[in-house]
Formats: structure tokens, sequence, C-alpha cells
């Protein structure tokens, strides 16, 4: 790929033809805010806060503007931060942003803006226009449009990520609002719930449903694990609470997913942390079910697997080993079973 | 997988066949969706049911279930007609393409047609050109290839199908089954098989036994002896020669064909021990019940469809006294006498890169910053994206001669409706997981039995209904859900409800060669049940 | 869009309900919410029951000078309904609407799709009355004062080149065309080699007349090359307020039309081209296609047209209701069944334009003029204009005038010689106050600037713009807030809402105008209204958002006065006050 020489806020810089100015600059980890861009989908190049200084004149959006040789990019001076600033009052104007309310507060990346170029309140003299809140049909997907910036993400999300076309703006200028399907509730429509749009949307207009616990965002622990259900083995950042429950599962983009997730990947985690769940070993005793200690419960079974082995022979005994379980796990079983019992019975569903 | 995931951008055209991806893999059913409809690539959809990915498809055959060989031959057939075949891949790379030759002969589109229920013949030659024309070409295929009493022999006709036209070993192509669980790859990949140690590495070789016995250590003699199958091992249950069973997180009763048969054996064992997060319906006939731990709560490894291993991270602090799978193994190992000595996952994966020639590269710290998928045979290789790059493992790519067989199981006056069985989007396998996440049951909680408008006209059935749906070998009450989606004269039922149990229907007649049973295909009754 | 029109007339109803709209979005399989969408953005279309026959009254400047309220008043005694009502027998249903390019005789409205100008409230009684027996379609039947011919200033000392042939061909015989040396340029172009072609074009200096003067050469020049289809698109989306030249030489010459785009398409290697014109524009639409069907039949489009191995075809689309879809690649956006919203540039349409290949816009004016300038070579037609800006202009004359309409005159031509010679000066007993250049895009001319030669680079050293060639008078009569109000209430309708700063912005400038028209605002006002419309200058996306600040700061340099007076709750000003009790008056925007 053809290497191309430019400046960034004075710093010689090389990215590649093709590449844009949000994109080499954000590899030299030089932050440059934006709200409609986002890595996953095409670009926008709505939202207009990423404009920069090209070359001392032109202002133009890093988002969508392709570096060229010899560009000097200058991506904050007290034209472009005032700018910045207007469209963010704008933002605020249009909506209804009050954070105490928002479940996305500390994660919401027009507040992150807001607080950086220290936007105040408004004033009061633009009348918000109310939009759709929609927070219950839908099993997975919370609505509320008042916090939404018509950045376009989510209409980008599902249309280009999950391909199911649910979301799109319809009305035009300052009437412009999402519609899903043909003006349907969410709860109604065409909708997987596969969340990709919650987890593109940079507000708190689209959210999830209540999986399990809640947080406060800087609270939120996070750690990477891999989905549990089909084989594509999708990688999940799953975020647990102070209490230690679970709350939130997003796409991990280092994944074979990309970041993408469906239904059962973006809500189907709360089994764990279900009360049904065994918790103590149980030994039936005539007919019924009795928790036992560990110690009762392995002394039973290696007993009774002993005497079996001696009386049958090894090849009465058979495992199920499982597809759901580690490759450590799994390991382990057909080596118990081989070099512990002394038969090649075992099996797993690889074939259910 | 013999490619990966991250290629399906490399595709000209793909030919789905037997895999109702967007529900089943959904993730990847929106990656060839995007391919299709973004990037104009070609689809071929091949399934007999109407799917989602049939809407997006250049050609799609509603064939009717059982028939994937014949189809398959006839797409190969109207390949090798119109010379259309890649005759360089084949001559340098292939063997057995005389043998094939012959046998496609009579596989005309007519003749396929006839036997996949299709009306348009000329429609497999369309898709046969369009999927000869577009290089490279990926093929998919899930458990509608596979399941059958002819699984293995529809394995090897989409090898057939992608070796003629030289798409294997290159980059975008491949014979690609998408796996239906988290870690059966990887679970075949240790040897959590009946015939094969780690690596597919024969039990019946006396070498490898030796290798194993060196390996562990172990004073026991090593069987040679290839073990039961899951199905095996239920007859013999049955039969009385198996009188202990051990189940580590599977669901038998639920997950297998011919349920009352599966209850039968549970009922006739001496001893069973489950090991599982939930009590589950197999778990009631155990004696013993182990806790173990979910997978947020484990570490360790897990391979995924394409190969590609992965680590899992412990996110959440394990419910109540449940311990790890490994751990209850360990300790039953040691009141048995074989003094293991595990400390962690990682100990254990140490151990398995010593026996296992694909994992040898992996180590856990690679995996913290790398992907890497098997083969990788030191920690100098950076894995392997697709498989067969130069040459087949087996040296040449062996193209087998394969005649279409029909079901077991073929409709009669008495059982008219051909019944077939899988998942659906929200649900999971036998729903332990799935069943017990809140807002996915309460999305879909309750089964349903998909007819074509004409058997619910022939029955005088509406659309969400309650009806009998009965085989030979059971019957359960079950709403019916009218749509076009299933080709007339064939119903559809998902297995993952235990309250109308689609396995309590289902046949277990075995491939022969790899044992798996025919879910896709019986005979079936729909009746009106009249309040 | 023509599918959703004639489904629209089929209804008997002027509405699209959501059934009809699902089966259009199953039978396209294309997901529900982009026809949600689509039909969203265009304004032309409802899915709520309308009526039988839609009135929709224009609002824009020109009608809005001479007198649109008294046509809401008028209809509004005559059928009982406001703006947004229908009558209760499914007849009428009302509406304002933006400019319907007629506006020489403004005012005007649009009943479906039949146009009628001249307006008084008696004459709407009596057109109405014709409605009663009538069945709707989508054949345009307008008034005979619309028609192009009539709209043409019949005044000698025009330099007539575009208008030579207006009113002397038949625009529905093609022969009549051919009989005028009709395609002659197009036989010679096909002898020559496109890249002379190009630099005949060049050489004229010949640049866009849709607004933004980019030299026309050198936008072919820039094409992509290669072995891709290539589109020639036709941009006759004229929606300016003000501007109704391209509907004339459309309806009077379509020919010439047809002609000039097979040049372009040969010069650039384009087989195929299309004319994206307004839905307003019916007769155009009809015309065109006739000239379309009748140069197939002669072999002048199609394949190997006139011999040659070249080969051409033309196809018309139609917009529905968009001013944004003027912005050439709204337009593409729009030609290719989307929301009509711009892209952001580069790529620019020459490299990646209608389905992402390259293609290459120009206005009617544009093309049109490239027959002759083949026929008659670069030096004649650099003969009159301005050295940067030659050749003709067609202006639009509109407003306070005893004659209006349109005339062609070299470029340059000033305000006075405009206004005296052509318009014939104001009204007996009328007073120049100011003339507002270029429509709501363009800016505000006071008596200081009379003598400013209109050509494209001249007035934007004073910061106003040319833009298409409208010049509405405007006199003392006029409220300079109720007219600023007008602008921006347009510039609300038609932001479409994709970039921030235009779809807040154009809401606030309209707000705050609305607050001095009401007068409740406060000076302040007049900073924040100058301050939103900078940054939008600064930010936005296409031009549409660029534009509000030219007409505010042009206004204010006039007339601030009256703004402050307008502050003042106890001012009297009558026409604020119609303004604000007739358009606002069914919710609206």
């Amino acid at each position: 790929m053809e290497s191309i020489q430019l400046t960034i806020n004075g710093k010689q810089l090389a990215g590649h033809r093709g590449q844009t100015i949000l994109e080499v600059a954000g590899e030299n980890n030089i932050d440059i805010p934006h709200l409609c861009y986002h890595p996953r989908i095409s670009k926008t190049g709505a939202c207009r806060i990423c404009l920069v200084r090209v070359n001392g004149t032109m202002l133009k959006t890093a988002c969508t503007e392709p570096v060229i040789a010899d560009m000097d990019v200058v991506t904050e001076d007290a034209e472009i931060s005032q700018i910045r600033t207007g469209l963010l009052e704008m933002l605020l104007s249009e909506g209804c942003h009050n954070c105490l309310y928002c479940e996305w507060n500390g994660e919401c990346e027009l507040q992150r803006l807001c607080q950086k170029y220290d936007v105040q309140e408004p004033s009061g003299v633009f009348k918000n226009r109310e939009r759709t809140v929609d927070t219950e049909s839908s099993n997975g997907l919370r609505r509320n449009e008042n916090r939404c910036i018509l950045c376009g993400r989510c209409v980008k999300a599902c249309g280009e990520i999950q391909m199911q076309g649910v979301w799109n703006f319809t009305g035009r200028g300052s009437s412009t609002t999402l519609t899903s399907d043909m003006f349907a509730k969410l709860g109604d429509s065409s909708c997987v719930m596969c969340g990709t749009c919650v987890q593109l949307c940079p507000t708190g207009a689209l959210s999830f449903q209540t999986v399990l616990g809640r947080g406060q965002a800087w609270d939120l622990k996070k750690e990477t694990s891999v989905c549990i259900y089909c084989g594509v083995g999708c990688q999940i950042d799953f975020y647990t609470n102070k209490e230690g429950q679970l709350v939130k599962a997003i796409g991990n983009e280092n994944g074979p997913n990309e970041g993408h997730l469906c239904v059962k990947g973006r809500f189907g985690f709360d089994f764990v942390q279900s009360d049904k769940r065994l918790t103590k070993p149980l030994i039936k005793k005539n007919g019924k079910f009795e928790e036992a200690s560990w110690d009762e419960a392995l002394d039973l079974v290696s007993s009774k697997l002993t005497e079996i082995k001696s009386k049958s022979g090894p090849d009465s005994i058979m495992a199920f080993s499982s597809a759901k379980c580690t490759n450590e796990e799994n390991y382990l079983m057909q080596k118990f079973m081989r070099a512990v019992i002394g038969t090649n019975n075992v099996d797993h569903c690889a074939r259910l | 997988m013999t490619n990966s995931i991250r290629e399906i951008p490399l595709s000209e055209a793909f030919l789905v066949i037997g895999s109702n991806t967007t529900e089943n893999h959904p993730v990847i059913g929106s990656m060839i969706k995007r391919e299709v409809i973004r990037n104009k690539k070609k689809l071929v959809v091949v399934d007999p049911r109407r799917i989602e990915l049939a809407k997006y498809a250049d050609v799609f055959l509603q064939i009717k279930p059982g028939t994937n060989i014949a189809i398959l031959n006839g797409l190969a057939h109207v390949i090798l007609k119109e010379k259309l075949y890649n005759a360089e891949y084949v001559s340098g790379r292939c063997e057995g393409f005389e043998e094939l030759k012959k046998t496609l002969e009579k596989y005309t589109p007519e003749h396929v047609a006839a036997i996949c229920g299709l009306d348009d013949p000329s429609l497999i030659a369309k898709a046969a050109r369009i999927l000869a024309e577009a290089k490279p070409m990926a093929l998919y295929y899930c458990m509608g290839i596979t399941q059958f009493k002819s699984g293995v022999n529809g394995v090897k006709c989409c090898a057939n199908l992608q070796m003629l036209l030289g798409n294997i070993g290159i980059a975008g192509g491949g014979v690609n089954p998408l796996r239906g669980q988290s870690n059966v790859q990887g679970a075949c990949d240790m040897g959590a098989l009946n015939a094969v140690y780690p690596a597919y590495q024969p039990v019946a070789s006396e070498d490898n036994k030796a290798k194993f016995r060196e390996a562990w250590k172990t004073a026991l003699d090593l069987s040679v002896k290839p073990g039961l199958t899951i199905v095996e091992a239920l007859n013999g249950a049955i039969a009385g020669d198996v009188k202990a069973l051990y189940v580590l997180g599977e669901n038998p009763v639920m997950s297998d064909p011919n349920q009352h048969h599966v209850i039968e054996a549970m009922e006739k064992l001496d001893f069973v021990v489950v090991q599982d997060i939930m009590m589950t319906e197999t778990a009631q006939y155990a004696d013993v019940v182990f806790p173990g731990y979910a997978f947020l709560e484990k570490e360790g490894t897990v391979s995924n469809t394409e190969r590609r291993v992965q680590l899992m991270h412990r996110v959440v602090e394990p419910a109540g006294d449940s311990r790890e799978d490994w751990l209850i193994l360990t300790q039953l190992a040691n009141r048995m006498g074989v003094p293991w000595e595990y400390g962690s996952a990682r100990e254990i994966f140490d151990e398995i890169r010593k026996v296992t020639p694909s994992y040898a590269g992996i180590t856990y710290e690679r995996l913290e910053k790398e992907l890497i998928q098997w083969p990788c045979p030191n920690e100098g290789h950076p894995g392997t994206q697709y498989l067969h790059r130069e040459k087949f493992s087996r040296g040449l790519g062996l193209m087998s001669a394969i005649e279409y067989t029909p079901p077991a199981e073929d409709v009669d006056p008495e059982y008219p409706v051909i019944l077939t069985t899988g998942r659906i989007l929200e649900h999971f396998h036998t729903g332990t997981m799935s069943r017990n996440s809140r807002i996915l049951e309460k999305t879909v909680n309750e089964n349903f039995v998909e007819i074509n408008p004409n058997e619910a006209s022939n029955y005088n059935i509406k659309d969400g209904e309650l009806v009998s749906v009965s085989t030979r070998r059971g019957s359960i009450r079950i709403k019916a859900r009218v749509t076009d989606r299933p080709k007339p004269n064939v119903a559809f039922i998902p297995f993952h409800f235990a309250e109308a149990a689609a396995n309590k229907l289902t046949i277990d007649a075995l491939d022969p060669t790899c044992k798996i049973p025919e879910y896709k295909v019986c005979a079936c009754k729909i009746e009106k049940i009249n309040m | 869009m023509l599918i959703l029109r004639d489904l629209e007339v089929q209804s008997g109803k002027n509405m699209l309900d959501i059934q009809t709209l699902r089966g259009v979005a199953e039978e396209m399989n294309i997901p529900e919410s982009d026809v949600a969408g689509f039909v969203g953005f265009y304004t032309m279309f409802n899915t709520k029951p309308r009526a039988k026959f839609l009135i929709r009254v224009c609002k824009s400047g020109p009608c809005h000078v001479m007198g649109s309220t008294t046509i809401f008043d008028a209809i509004q005694k005559h059928l009982g309904i406001g703006i947004g009502e229908g009558t209760k027998d499914g007849m009428f249903f009302l509406e304002k609407c933006e400019c319907l390019g007629v506006c020489s005789v403004a005012p005007a409205m649009m009943i479906n799709y039949d146009i009628h100008g001249n307006l008084t409230p008696k004459r709407i009684v009596s057109i109405l009355n014709s409605y009663k027996k009538k069945k709707p379609s989508l054949m345009e039947d307008c008034g005979k004062e619309v028609e192009g011919k009539t709209c043409v200033i019949n005044e000698p000392r025009q330099t007539k080149r575009l208008l030579e042939n207006i009113g002397v061909v038949d625009p529905l015989r093609i022969d009549s065309y051919i009989g005028k040396g009709g395609y002659e340029s197009l036989k010679k172009s096909l002898a020559m080699d496109p890249s002379k072609i190009i630099d005949t074009v060049k050489d004229s200096g010949l640049r866009g007349r849709g607004g933004a003067g980019f030299p026309a050469g050198m936008k072919w020049s820039f094409v992509g090359k290669g072995p891709v289809q290539k589109y020639v698109i036709c941009n006759a989306d004229e929606g300016e307020p003000g501007t109704f030249k391209d509907r004339i030489l459309m309806e009077e010459n379509p020919h010439l039309l047809i002609e000039g785009m097979a040049i372009c398409g040969f010069a650039i290697d384009a087989s195929l081209g299309y004319i994206y014109v307004r839905g307003e524009y019916r007769r155009s639409i009809e015309r065109l296609q006739v000239a379309i069907d009748q140069a197939r039949k002669k072999g002048i489009l199609g394949k190997n047209i006139l011999g040659s191995k070249f080969s051409f075809d033309v196809i018309i689309k139609e917009g529905g209701g968009a001013y944004v879809c003027g912005e050439e690649t709204s337009l593409i956006n729009s030609m290719e069944g989307k929301r009509g919203y711009p892209r952001f540039k580069p790529p620019f349409p020459g490299g990646a334009g209608f389905n992402n290949l390259p293609s290459n816009v120009n206005n009617v004016e544009t093309l049109m003029s490239v027959p002759l300038i083949i026929e008659k070579g670069a030096g004649w037609y650099k003969s009159v204009g301005q050295p940067n800006c030659s050749g003709t202009k067609l202006y639009c004359l509109s407003g306070k005038l005893n004659r209006t309409g349109m005339v062609e005159l070299p470029m340059g031509a000033t305000l006075k010689e405009i206004i005296n010679v052509y318009g014939k000066g104001l009204p007996k007993g009328r007073k120049f106050k100011f003339a507002q250049v270029g429509g709501s895009a363009g800016g505000i001319l006071g008596k200081d600037l009379m003598d400013l030669p209109l050509d494209i680079d001249q007035p934007m050293k004073q910061g106003v713009t040319l833009g298409s060639g409208v010049v509405l008078v405007c006199d003392e009569g006029t409220c300079s807030v109720d007219f600023l109000l007008q602008i921006l209430s347009f510039f609300e309708h038609e932001s479409c809402g994709q970039c921030v700063p235009c779809r807040v912005g154009t809401a606030h400038l309209h707000h705050l105008a609305r607050k001095f028209a009401s007068r409740t605002a406060v000076p302040g006002d007049i900073d924040l209204m100058v301050e939103k419309a900078t940054v939008m200058k600064k930010a936005s996306l296409c031009a549409l958002g660029q534009s509000p600040i030219m007409p505010i700061t042009t206004m204010l340099k006039y007339f601030r006065k009256e703004f402050l007076q307008h502050c003042d709750p106890k001012h009297k000003c009558p026409q604020c006050d119609r303004s604000l009790s007739r358009y606002y008056a069914g919710g609206g925007h």
C-alpha cells in the first residue's frame, strides 16, 4: 500500500492511500472528537464534530477526508472549538438529555464531549421536538428517541452489520425521526434483537432491557470470554456490577464475530446466575435427591464405578463428554475413561 | 471449516446447503448476507425450507428432505457436462475422478429434480453455472447435510463439488461445516470420541497406544478396541451390556433421537452420574449429580468452527458449592487410585500440547494476544487460516463416487408427511441455557410445528391451532404455525422444548460410518385436535 | 418514485397507505424501513388520507410577495378549510407548498398535478368549481398562463440564443426541431474526437447555470475514464424559489436538451443519460417523454445513434418534492431510490456518482447551451458576456414589476437594466425597496447595488450570489422581517436533516425569525441568528445549510432597524401578522 506522509498537529505521520484523517489520527493516538463515525460501519460525515483544519484554511470532516501527501492537519484551534461547542449546543437543545435518568450515563459519547467542551444546559429558547419513547414493546431493546442525536449509527448497524434493515430515518429536516420497519413498534417489527444498534449508539437513545443486574458505568467490571452457544465462537465482553451480577454483554471486535452478536449471545447469559443452578452434589436415595457433601458424592461414584468395572469390565461403563465444556475438560474426560476406567467408551454430541 | 470466517468477504459466491445460517449461526449468516446484498455476491441456497437466506438467493432449490446427495450430484453433473470444472486442479490434486464421472452420468437435472421434488430442472443447471463461474466459491453446510443415515456421503459429495471446481485450498473457498456448539470442534480435537485419541489419532493403533501409555505414564493397558457411540451406548444399556453412564454437560433425554428409547435406556442402567449446571431432564435419571461450573465461571480454551482456539476467562464467581468440571474429574481419578495433580486448566492445556500435534504451538500466553487456528505445530507457527493449501492433508484429494440413497423412513398413507427438526434463533439445543435466560424465554416460550398452507387446508388446521404430531415412535401436542417456509408435505419442529419434545418423534436410524442419527427426516402424521 | 405516484393517484385520496407500501417493500425485496424512510422524506407523499384533489398553494418568496396569504383566505372562504384540512365530501384538501416554478404568474397553486397561476380570489372559485366533475389523473392540465412560451418576456433587446427557438419549434414534433437545424450539432459531434468536444466546451468558458458556476468543460474532463458504465445526468430539479427557466426550456424545446445530453454523453463516453425532473413539472415530464420516444424512433437515441458507433439513451427520473435534491449528490441518492441526503465529497460524482459509477451532472440550461457551442464555436459563445463568465444568462423576473417573466441577456446585466428595461419598472406609485437575487439561497440587493453586473463572480464580492438567475423585486410595502421569515421557514422545511448544523440550525433560525415576526424577540436575537448561521456556514455538509447566512446578513445590512423595531411588542406589522396567522394555522412547520 502506498505510504503517505502528512502532518497532524505538527507531528510527522505516515498513513496510506485510502485512509481518512480520522483513521490515521486514531492509529497515532490522536483523539479527534466524533459522533456519527464508527469503524464498523460506512462513513456518514453528518455530525460534523470531527471538522479539522486542513492546510491552514479549509475545514474538513476528518472522518471522510482522505489523506493526501504533505497534508497539514490541525485537529483543534479556537474556531474549531467554537464550532464544536456550537454543534453540541444544537444537539443538546434538539433533544432531552438528562443524564440522571439515563442508563448510558458515564458511557455516553455525547456526555463526554459536552464535558470536554464545557457545554452548558440549553437556555430554553429553542423547544425540543417530542419523539418516540418505547421502552416496553421489545423484550430486548429500549428506545428513547428524545436522547437521539440522529447520527445514523443504528441505521447502519442494522443495515450493514446485522443486515436486517429494521431502522431507518423518516421525515425530513428538523422533523426527522427514526422508524423501525414501517412505523411499527420495535417489539412488533422484524428486529431480531441482536443488539448491535444499542452497542453502536453513542447516547442512551437505544439501550438494553435489564437482563439481570444494573449498575453505574464506572462501577462495572469487564471481562472477555467466549459465547457458549453455537460454534462461531463470538468473543464477548461481559460486564458485572459491584454485587457481581451480570449486567450486559458487548461483542468484542477482536473475536471472529468482529464485535457482532446474535440475540443468544446478547441476552442468553443470565442462566449462569439463575436460582435454578445446582449448587450442591446430590445423591438419589429412595428415588429422591438429597444434598450431599463432595466427599460423600465422590466416594460413592468412585466406589460404584470401581465395582462395576471389576464386575462387568471397563467396557460396561460409558461417558458422554460435552461440546459445552472446555478443551481441557474434554481432554480430561477422555483420559479418565481411557486411562482410569480402561475403555474407549467416550463420545459427545458432535452428531446431534 | 477448511477456511476462515474472515474470508467470507473474499468469496465471490456461496452455496449454502442444509444450513439455516441466519438462525443457527446468525453472526456468520449476517456476514454472508452482507456480501450478497451489499456486495452483490452470488448465492445458491439448497434447503427443504424457505429459510431467510432464500430471499436473497440467486437460485433457491427447495428440495425434499434427505435428497442432498441427489442435488449435489446433479450440480456436479451439469458442471462436468458443460465442462465448467477445473480440469487442471482435478488432474493435479485429486484422484477418483473417472469413477465419479461415471457415477454422475445418470444425475441429469431431470432425474435429480424428480428425486428432489423440484418442478423446474433448469434451475439446477442455472445454479451449477453460477457456482462454477464465480471464483472462489465457498460451500457452507450444517446439520442439514449430516443428520441423515447418509450423512457422511453427503459430506463427501460437498467435497466432490468443491474439488471439481478447484475451490479447496484457496482463500475464500472451501468446504465449511458450521459447528453447532461452542466447543464441539474442541471436544472432537481432544478425542472425546469413541475411536480416536486427541488430534484424531486412532485408538486401534498399537503405536498410538504405546505413545499415550508413555505420555500418560499409566500402568493400565489402554484399549485398542474402539468404544461405543452415544446411540450405540443407549442400545447397549437396553441390551444390558452397558451398566454405568457418566454424563458430562449433556442432555441426551432431550437431544437424542427417539426419546422413548433413551428413557428406557436410562432406566435400565445400574448407575448414572450427571455433571451439569441445572437439573436437566437427563439428571432426573441420575444416581449422583455433580454441580459443575457454568461457562462464565470457567477458565480454559474452546475451539470454534474455524479451528480457532480461544481463551475463556472467569467473569463471575461460581455458584454455591459447585466445582470446575476438570477438578471433579481429577478428584474422582485420585479416589480411583490415579495420582493426577492438575492445579489449573492451564496445566492441563500444557499436557494437551504434548499429545496433540495440531495444538503443539499454542500457549495461553499466545492466545491472550494472537489469533491462532490449528494446525499450529510449534510456537513459531502462525496457525493455519485455511487447510489443504498446496496439497490435501492425505496427499491427493479423494473424490468419492456416491449414489443417492433414500432416507430410512419413507412416507406412507398412515404417516404421509415428512418431519424435519432443527433449531430456532432464540433458543439453543435442549434449552438448559437459553430457556433459563429470561429474555430469550420471554421471547419464545412454546414449541410449534411449521406446516405448509397446503397441509393446513388438507387437515383443516388454522394458524395457532393445537395439533397432534405423531410418528411410529411417539406423539406430541403442539401449536401449528401455518407458513410457506416448509415445502408442501414437509413439517418442521424445533427440538428445544421439553413440553413438546421433537425427539419423541425422531428416528434413531444411524449413519453406518459415523453413527449420526437421522434427525432431519422421518414420516409423521398431523391431526387436528378436536376439543 | 413513479410507482408511488401512480399508487397515490390510484388511491383516489392522494395517499399511500401502509398496507400498500408494505406490498411495495415485499415486491422489491427491500426492508420496509427503506420504503418508510423514502416516503417520509419526499413531501409530495403522505401516508394519511387526504382527498380526491389536493390543493397545494405556494408560499415561497415570489408568491408570498404577490399575496399568497389572500389565496389561503379565498380558499378558506370558499371551501371552509385551512391548511392541513380537507372538505367533508373528500373532494379537496389544502396544503401549503414551496415554489412551483411559475413565479412570473404568482401567486400560484397546484391541484393534484395541474398548476394555476395569476390567482385572484375570483379566479380561485371558478378553478375549484371546474374540478368538481374531474377525475384525478397524472396527466397535467395546467392553466394557459403557465405555458412556457407565455412566460418569456417579449422584448426584442434580448440576446436570444437558448430562446431563439422557443415558441418557434413545436415541442411535440421532432421534425419541427430538425427543420430548424436540430441534431446537426450532435451529428457534427459524433464526427469529432471526444476530447475535442471537451476542449471546445472548456474554451467557450461555459459555466454551470445551476448556481455554483463551475466550469462545465472542466467538470466533463473530471469524469472517470476506463471501461465502466458512465452517466450523463441532467439536473432538472429546479427548486430555487423564483426560478422557472429550466421548466420553460424543457417544455418548449425538449430536443435541445436531449441533443445536449447526447453530445455530453459522447464526449465523456457515457451511454446513458438521466433527466431528474422535479415531480411538480408534469408538463416538462410529459413533453420530454414524447421527445425521447420520438428520438428513439428516429434512431437519435438508442443503439448506434445516427448510424454511429455510439449508443445513447435517456431516461427520466422524477423528484418527490425536495429542494435539497437539486444538490447533485442528493439528486443521485434520490435517483437510486434513497432519501435525498447529500453525500460527502470526495468522492465527487465524476469519480463515483450514480450507482457509484462516474457521472456528470449538469443543469438544464448548461446542457442546452452545448449544441449551440458545438454548432457556432467557442469564439461565438464567448463573444457576449463577461471575461470570466461568457455567454448569455436566463434571468427570471418576478415580484413587483410591470412585466415579469424570463429574459436572456449577456452575462452581467445590471439590476437597473433588468428592472427598467425588461421589467418595465415598478407599478405606478410603488417604490423599490430591495431585490432578492439568487433565490432563497441568494442575497438581498439594495439600491446601492443597482449597477452591479449580475454575473457569477462579481456579486460574490458583495456577499450575494447570482445563483440560478432569480431576480425578485420587492417594493416598500414589503416587510423585511416577514420576507426573511419566509426564507428561513423554507430552509427548515427543505433541510434534509442529515447533518447537525443544518437540521438543528434551520429550525433555530426559523424559530428566531418567528420571534421577530411575533414581536417577542430581543435585540440579542439578531446576533444569535448570525451566530447560528455562521456555525451552519462553516460546518454544514452541503450548500443548503451553508446558505442562510447570506440572506440574513444582507438583509440585516439594509434593514437591521426594522428587526430592532420588531423587538418592540407594541410595534405594528400587519404583514407579519398575516403570515403568522395564515401559514402557521394548521400546525405545520
